[in-house]
């Protein structure tokens, strides 16, 4: 039937996206490697381990996108088992609870809280009391 | 109901899935060209924040559409205690993942009025 044959091909491309998504972690993984190797004679350890942090991580939710496209792909063309709905059920809470801790440290808020530019008061505030904080 | 419509409905399914597959890929090729384009021509930050948004934008049209296979699928479905509940997770791991793609793109959970002012996706700030 055509449609076994379109499912073959899907299930094709659905280990091609997971590998894909291997890659773009691994890829991104050398790239901060690299970025933090190189900055690290002129910055100090301290100073760019944040921005390396934030590379890894970057490439880290990037890959998990891409194998949860992989994976409700992968829930279409084999059979689901308990296994594999499991799964992907933890893959989507792995990748959202990452992407959210990821987004509270580069901007400081969770995804459902107002961007700074909305409310610059508060942002203001606060920012001065860090600054306060700091300066005592 | 009849055998036949039965058939259908299932055929139909069958092919909605699979069309939600095809835009998921589809969806991801797309995305990762203009990326590579944007990355070539503005650097690799925009590029790869755009290419997270648009990977966003990608899963939830293609979530919409399975979701309506899967609905579908629950009209043919033989009533087994084990097929309900792959159908019932099936729906929760996608309707959960829709709805954290939308906070996320959006900063509204999908029930929520947008702010004034977020009405559009967060690029646009």
């Amino acid at each position: 039937m055509v449609t076994e044959q379109i499912l073959e091909y899907l299930e094709y491309a659905g280990h091609g996206l997971s590998l894909i998504a291997v890659a773009v972690i691994v890829g991104g993984f050398a790239v901060a490697a690299g970025r933090y190797a190189v900055r690290f004679r002129e910055a100090g350890p301290e100073k760019d381990f944040q921005s390396f942090k934030m590379d890894l991580g970057g490439a880290l939710t990037l890959g998990l996108e891409i194998l949860v496209l992989a994976d409700v792909i992968d829930t279409i063309t084999t059979e689901p088992t308990f296994l594999s709905l499991g799964t992907l059920a933890f893959l989507v809470v792995v990748r959202t609870a990452l992407s959210w801790t990821l987004a509270l440290e580069v901007e400081g808020r969770w995804p459902w809280q107002p961007s700074p530019e909305e409310e610059p008061n508060i942002d203001d505030a606060s920012n001065q009391h860090a600054k306060e904080a700091g300066d005592a | 109901m009849p055998e036949q419509v039965l058939q259908a409905l299932q055929l139909i399914a069958r092919w909605l899935e699979i069309i939600g597959a095809i835009a998921l890929i589809a969806g991801f090729l797309y995305a990762s060209f203009k990326c590579l384009r944007q990355w070539l021509e503005e650097g690799r930050k925009p590029a790869v924040r755009e290419y997270r948004k648009a990977l966003g934008r990608t899963v939830l049209i293609g979530l919409e559409v399975l979701v309506a296979a899967t609905i579908i699928k629950t009209i043919t479905l033989e009533p087994t205690a084990e097929a309900i509940a792959f159908l019932a997770i099936m729906i929760a791991i996608r309707t959960t993942l829709g709805w954290t793609m939308v906070l996320e793109m959006y900063g509204h959970w999908p029930w929520q009025r947008p702010r004034s002012g977020t009405a559009k996706p967060r690029t646009d700030s």
